[in-house]
């Protein structure tokens, strides 16, 4: 009767043999399940928390300030709304309208992967110029991305004009060479660049603002910090809201020449 | 009904013929044990030979007739006459042009390694087995239409519990059970597609995700009784649970009844 076999020497191509199909198979898992990694999301914690605790003080000093960068900043806010227009249009397509033919191309692909998964999305659109019916990438792209994160998308969407032809309202073109973000949950909207106008002239553009129900809140710095500045929109400046580091100030404002009031959180009045 | 019982004690019987199989040619499809050196094992699933004392290769038949090639290998890696140990590992792969030459050149490739430890003693005999699988396509299936582009690749992977047990009840004749209970089983994938929303717009998704395929307690045993005389081995019996592909471990469908047979020739 043959013996029950004894121990046995392990060989070393055996060992190799074994080896290497145990390598193969804990090699399967990885990268399944992950997707290729976007651009690095902008990091909006620092904005977002310049809007919620502002860090300057309205004085009789600053206020007029404040004002006057306020109606500086009016022509780059009629600029950026032709950008964030265009942008709107792009995150439409990312799908945050389920009524664009992009939102249902995103629903597709959520059914086709059911369940939780994580991702990204990229969407390009070929900016018109001034003829909407031709399509050209020499009138410049804007692209955009965002994260999906448990089969949603993320809040946060960022991306790139790239010199990016938009007409504006008197129909004249704008060229944008900007980063931009939207930041839905807060609805905080930020660009940084520049722009060239209808004459060529390149100019440094950026600005940010949260977009409320009725109105824009937008940070100005001052030397001391930033204050946040909220108005019923456009350039009708005549009420605006201030919140600073002593808390929230309610002012009446003229533009020409600028002056105004503003009633404190203590009841404190600061005219200029 | 006579002939039934004679046939019965006839299989049960041990023939003077009969291997002391037992002992000298233990039964290697479910123990940590493996074929001798250039024994053949060559039977209705699968052949196999021993390579050397502690190892041995071999095939199934099935996968070819199905175009896929595969080979396993099985190792035993420490063994005295009460407790052996081994690993095994085995490769499949295929390729979906094999079978249609316009389909997408997507490379399936499956590794199952399996752990096994046995304890053996005289008339009864356990085998503990840890099994791991995994599945995965290499190249990108591909869709593609006038306006959208898919593409992906996907794993699936499998781990799995097994316990067998032999009675021996005589030199030729064991009842041998199987329980086999899966661990996990998960399937991930990755995909992107790039869509033309608008003659000005393209969406591209690059999505990866995971779905947990173990859906509450997925397992099965089988009780089969076991024959092995000088060279033939004859394997019958009946189980119950969840079906489960073989050596995939891939439970699936509800618990049902099936038949468990084999039969192989050792030489």
């Amino acid at each position: 009767m043959r013996s029950l076999r004894a121990g046995v020497a392990p060989g070393v191509a055996l060992g190799a043999v074994l080896g290497a199909a145990l390598a193969m198979g804990l090699a399967g898992c990885k990268g399944d399940g992950d997707a290729e990694q976007p651009p690095r999301a902008p990091d909006v914690t620092a904005a977002l928390a310049a809007y919620d605790a502002p860090k300057g003080s309205l004085t009789a000093d600053s206020a007029p300030e404040l004002l006057e960068a306020l109606v500086a900043e009016a022509k780059a806010f009629e600029q950026a709304a032709v950008l964030f227009t265009a942008f709107q249009d792009v995150i439409g397509g990312l799908g945050g309208s389920s009524e664009t033919s992009g939102g249902q191309a995103l629903r597709v692909r959520r059914q086709a992967l059911s369940g939780a998964f994580t991702g990204w999305a990229r969407i390009e659109y070929v900016c018109p110029g001034l003829d909407a019916n031709v399509i050209d990438r020499g009138q410049g792209i804007i692209e955009a991305f965002g994260q999906l994160k448990g089969g949603k998308l993320d809040p946060l969407i960022w991306g790139e004009a790239k010199r990016c032809a938009l007409p504006d309202a008197d129909g004249r073109v704008l060229r944008f060479s900007a980063d931009m973000l939207f930041e839905t949950t807060r609805q905080l909207v930020a660009f940084g660049g520049s722009l060239t106008d209808a004459d060529g002239i390149t100019a440094p553009f950026g600005l940010d603002v949260l977009i409320l129900e009725g109105g824009f809140s937008h940070r100005v710095s001052l030397p001391d910090g930033d204050v946040v500045l909220t108005w019923a929109g456009g350039t009708d400046f005549d009420h605006i809201d201030v919140e600073d580091r002593a808390g929230a100030w309610s002012c009446g404002v003229t533009l020409a020449p600028v002056g105004g009031t503003c009633s404190g959180p203590d009841g404190a009045d600061v005219s200029f | 009904m006579r002939r039934t019982i004679l046939l019965t004690a006839a299989l049960l019987a041990a023939a003077p013929s009969a291997h002391a199989w037992q002992d000298t040619e233990p039964a290697t499809d479910w123990s940590a044990l493996t074929l001798h050196q250039n024994e053949w094992r060559m039977g209705l699933f699968r052949g196999q030979y021993g390579i050397l004392e502690p190892l041995q290769i071999g095939t199934q038949w099935l996968p070819w007739l199905l175009k896929v090639p595969n080979v396993d290998l099985k190792w035993t890696v420490w063994s005295d006459r009460t407790w052996s140990a081994s690993v095994s590992g085995a490769f499949f792969t295929v390729n979906a042009q094999d079978f249609d030459k316009d389909a997408e050149d997507i490379q399936f490739t499956m590794v199952p390694i399996e752990l096994t430890g046995s304890w053996r003693g005289d008339a009864l005999a356990a085998h503990l087995r840890l099994s791991y699988t995994v599945v995965k396509t290499t190249g990108d299936a591909s869709v593609e239409s006038a306006d959208t582009d898919i593409k992906g690749v996907a794993a699936v992977s499998t781990g799995a519990l097994g316990l067998s047990g032999e009675w021996h009840l005589s030199r030729s004749f064991a009842l041998v059970t199987e329980l086999a209970a899966s661990i996990y089983q998960d399937a991930k994938a990755t995909g992107e597609s790039s869509s033309q929303i608008d003659p000005r717009t393209t969406l591209e998704l690059h999505a990866g995700g995971s779905a947990d395929l173990k859906s509450g307690r997925l397992a099965n045993g089988t009780l089969s009784a076991f024959w092995s005389w000088a060279t033939f081995n004859l394997k019958l019996g009946l189980g119950y649970g969840n079906y489960q592909v073989p050596t995939l471990h891939l439970f699936a469908g509800d618990p049902v009844v099936f038949p468990d047979l084999d039969m192989f020739w050792r030489f």
